[in-house]
């Protein structure tokens, strides 16, 4: 199953990992609890620049992986390689130049925001004032800076999370579900946010349930079931579908004839729903698809290249019920 | 409500950040503020200070405090001293109890631990801050109160009883041999406190657990006492009521009478003679009913914390970070 998805690498994911600059790589990650095989001899390579998305059903795995690059909890077997070191042994190193948002956000209920952001700026060898300030702007939570954090909303609190990821102006952030509690502004606020720090070129390695999303700003995808990976590609090619048309044209079953007379077309056949066309094409271009059919005067009323939604991809992959995506 | 956000164009402004490392210094300082910023560590610091002045309004409300002084000087200063240390001793222990296990047992619950050490901070390294945190606050606890006793005794004794030229007949080398030894002995007892309440916490990983735990084990084993004096009651066996000689709580109790050296004062008894008898140090709560010596409880509380030190930094070091 996971072949017929796995496609080639987009032109500019060759560059990158010709380039060599992976963030984050996973080898042969594994995590045991007794019996129960969290994480499965994860691979995942993450390249500068990236938004990758890291999609799964709840219980797939995510968080024990992201909390196995963060070092919070120790593998059964494997490693993860983190800015070209090994976490287990370079974690001091390593970790300051990661940002974590790790499932709902952790903060001190009864300091306010800024103090938040200065305690731990505190730990990471000190944060100036300016910073903090740049990051509670970032998040649009300068107003509310010296109000306790328990009097915070969940959207506020999980816009400090992302503060605090962001204080240290990590050049790789992990966020799990960063737009959890946030409201459809704040969601697009997010989003925004995502896409500025990767046009800084910073590398962004985000868990997330909200498929739509994903699909929006994430360049790369990896889908994880069961602790294994299912499948990591670009999402352009794995929406890209299998290079099929859909095509509307006058007398479809005529049409649907001539083409599967064809080489290209054996597996032609109409969309009894709307009767349009699905068809390969010719040397795979559209343009002579359409030639085809006007020279045998089907001229198409459109036609249009057919792609999967990430929805989809994700429960055929995955075995889901539509239930637990969004 | 989410407010809305207006400073979107805002952007990473170059930074220092990127030359970040964990720092000890700056944990310790985090530590600091953030127990400060806990209203409980106020309230029990408040508490510690609040009943400092106890002992001294209670002399200040008996009518003969003056005369009494005055006659024997050395009794009624060693007397003071000794019940300051003994509330220092208590209530100070109890303070440290609940805010080392606040320190360590909110870090899990509210999952704050993670956000550290996903930035490289060592675990070992953040254990070793929040007990050198709580150290520090215990220092300064304990040098708040001696500063604070200081002052009101001066204030009482020297300025309203105006009693200032008997100082030198009190503070003998006696006099600061005993104090010394009992100071030595609250030292003792805040350190196995601190250590005790860091180790339930972290092997509960929680504020409740660490907070209970820690307040239970002394009341606990001071009940066990009672118990096991009952049950070598019932069998004549001398294994039980040996047994709470390895007991903490009942070993602390005690250790002051184990180690202060008595202190030979004169003292006027309630029917006007005047005799020379050894003061020794007085003990609070349950003690065990063998004797022993000093030697003895000293080895067991280091026993009793370096068990509570080497679980809590195994178990810090080796477990996974599941909050």
């Amino acid at each position: 199953m996971a072949d017929a998805t796995m496609t080639r690498p987009s032109p500019q994911a060759s560059a990158r990992r010709e380039a060599g600059a992976v963030v984050l790589r996973t080898h042969d990650l594994t995590k045991r609890y007794g019996e129960r095989l969290a994480v499965n001899n994860l691979n995942l390579e993450v390249y500068r620049g990236d938004i990758f998305g890291f999609l799964g059903p709840n219980g797939a795995g995510k968080t024990t992986t992201i909390r196995m690059i963060l070092g919070l909890i120790t593998p059964t077997s494997g490693s993860v390689e983190v800015l070209g070191q090994d976490v287990a042994t370079h974690r001091a190193e390593v970790l300051p130049r990661v940002g974590a948002l790790v499932e709902t956000p952790a903060l001190y209920l009864y300091l306010s925001g800024r103090d938040n952001l200065r305690v731990v700026g505190d730990a990471l060898g000190g944060v100036s004032d300016e910073r903090i300030q740049a990051v509670l702007q970032m998040v649009g939570l300068a107003a509310r800076q010296k109000d306790r954090v328990k009097t915070y909303s969940l959207g506020m609190k999980q816009r400090l999370g992302v503060a605090i990821a962001l204080l240290n102006d990590p050049d790789l952030l992990v966020l799990d579900e960063p737009a959890n509690g946030l409201d459809p502004a704040g969601i697009v606020e997010m989003r925004d946010l995502m896409r500025r720090l990767s046009a800084e070129g910073k590398t962004i390695f985000i868990s997330s349930h909200v498929l739509g999303e994903v699909r929006q700003i994430c360049t790369r995808v990896a889908i994880l079931n069961l602790g294994k990976l299912v499948t990591e590609s670009t999402v352009e090619d794995l929406t890209r579908g299998q290079g099929e048309f859909a095509v509307q044209v006058e007398r479809p079953r005529e049409a649907l004839a001539l083409m599967q007379a064809q080489p290209w077309g054996k597996s032609a056949r109409i969309d009894e729903a709307n009767g349009t066309l699905i068809t390969q094409a010719p040397n795979g271009s559209g343009r002579d698809l359409n030639l085809f059919l006007v020279n045998l005067g089907f001229a198409p009323a459109s036609l249009i290249p057919q792609t999967q939604d990430l929805e989809s991809i994700f429960l055929t992959l995955t075995n889901n019920t539509a239930g637990e995506v969004r | 409500m989410n407010p809305s956000i207006t400073t979107t164009t805002a952007s990473i402004a170059p930074s220092q950040a990127r030359s970040l490392s964990p720092s000890f210094i700056g944990l310790v300082r985090a530590e600091l503020y953030k127990m400060w910023a806990q209203w409980t560590t106020r309230i029990l610091l408040g508490l510690v200070f609040a009943a400092t002045f106890l002992p001294y309004l209670l002399l200040l409300a008996r009518s003969q405090t003056k005369t009494d002084f005055t006659a024997q000087p050395l009794y009624w200063t060693y007397n003071v001293a000794e019940i300051s240390l003994t509330i220092l001793r208590v209530l100070g222990g109890f303070a440290l109890l609940v805010i080392a296990a606040r320190a360590v047992g909110l870090e899990y619950q509210q999952g704050t631990i993670r956000v550290l050490l996903s930035r490289g901070v060592g675990r070992v390294q953040l254990l070793t801050a929040k007990l050198t945190s709580v150290t520090l606050l215990a220092i300064a606890m304990v040098i708040g109160s001696l500063i604070l006793n200081s002052l009101l005794f001066l204030l009482q004794f020297g300025l309203i009883y105006g009693a200032g030229d008997q100082f030198s007949s009190a503070f003998t080398s006696g006099f600061w041999a005993s104090v010394w030894a009992y100071f030595l002995t609250v030292l003792v007892s805040m350190a196995a406190s601190i250590l005790l309440a860091i180790c339930v916490a972290v092997v509960g990983r929680s504020l409740s657990f660490g907070v209970s735990a820690a307040l239970s084990w002394f009341a606990a084993d001071n009940f066990a006492v009672l118990v096991l004096f009952f049950v070598y009651r019932l069998t004549q066996n001398d294994f039980w009521i040996k047994l709470p000689a390895y007991f903490l709580g009942p070993i602390l109790n005690q250790l002051p009478s184990a180690y202060v050296p008595a202190l030979l004062v004169q003292h006027t008894t309630e029917f006007g003679t005047t005799v020379t008898a050894p003061l020794g140090a007085n003990t609070v709560g349950l003690t065990p009913f063998v004797t022993y010596d000093a030697t003895h409880a000293f080895v067991v509380t280091l026993i009793y914390c370096v068990v509570f030190a080497v679980t809590a930094y195994i178990l810090t070091w080796r477990r996974d970070v599941l909050e």
